[in-house]
């Protein structure tokens, strides 16, 4: 699944390592969701959309939409 | 530098292993091992031992698995499962080798396979399969039962 979370890091200035310490997941998980090799469970979903500010249809991006 | 929650289930990890086998050499101090025989003493201590370190180890264990993430527990299941099916996939022609005196046709001189050792061999082999057996059972059904 694609994403825009390197995006949204980079709008903000933040490092994988930081985003991964406000998320509270590894920077190896920042690093797997942003190259999109891992999809993240809705409550992680939530909570990254949460962060962002936006919903999450705005940052996840299914197949058909990609 | 680790982060907190790294530095903490490595300590866990740490601890569940050197607690572990604390454990089975304190059993050394309860019951010393004599020569000849085995001693029924020495059997139940090293027996409960192994059950207590098992234990410990399992606890510690979990506290680990809970710090890791999301994506580091799907790493892990992954790892665990396929890694473990590989395992046991690879461990039946294994067994049928040495069983049927794979080694001693290999080296004579260093491998000797009577009744008893083939045995002795099968009984092992069986405790380990059946047990990874029932636990992966055990597991389904305790995840099929709570999701119901």
């Amino acid at each position: 699944m694609k994403n825009r979370l390197k995006v949204l890091r980079a709008e903000r200035d933040w490092s994988q390592a930081e985003l991964a310490a406000r998320l509270d997941v590894s920077r190896q998980s920042v690093n797997a969701l942003e190259t999109g090799k891992y999809d993240p469970s809705l409550p992680l979903a939530f909570k990254i959309a949460r962060l962002f500010g936006q919903p999450i249809e705005a940052i996840f991006l299914d197949g058909d939409q990609g | 530098m680790p982060d907190r929650r790294t530095l903490s289930r490595w300590g866990f990890m740490v601890a569940g292993m050197l607690g572990a086998i604390a454990i089975i050499y304190g059993a050394k101090f309860v019951a010393p091992q004599a020569h000849g025989a085995p001693q029924p003493t020495w059997i139940v201590t090293f027996t409960l031992a192994s059950a207590l370190a098992a234990a410990w180890a399992m606890v510690f264990a979990t506290l680990a698995f809970r710090r890791l993430d999301e994506f580091q527990r799907a790493a892990s299941k992954f790892a665990w499962y396929w890694g473990g099916t590989l395992g046991l996939v690879v461990s039946l022609p294994a067994y049928v080798f040495v069983y049927l005196g794979g080694l001693h046709w290999l080296d004579p001189a260093h491998f000797h396979l009577g009744a008893e050792l083939a045995f002795a061999f099968r009984l092992g082999y069986g405790i380990a399969v059946v047990s990874l057996l029932l636990g992966f059972l055990v597991a389904l059904g305790v995840w099929r039962i709570t999701r119901q």
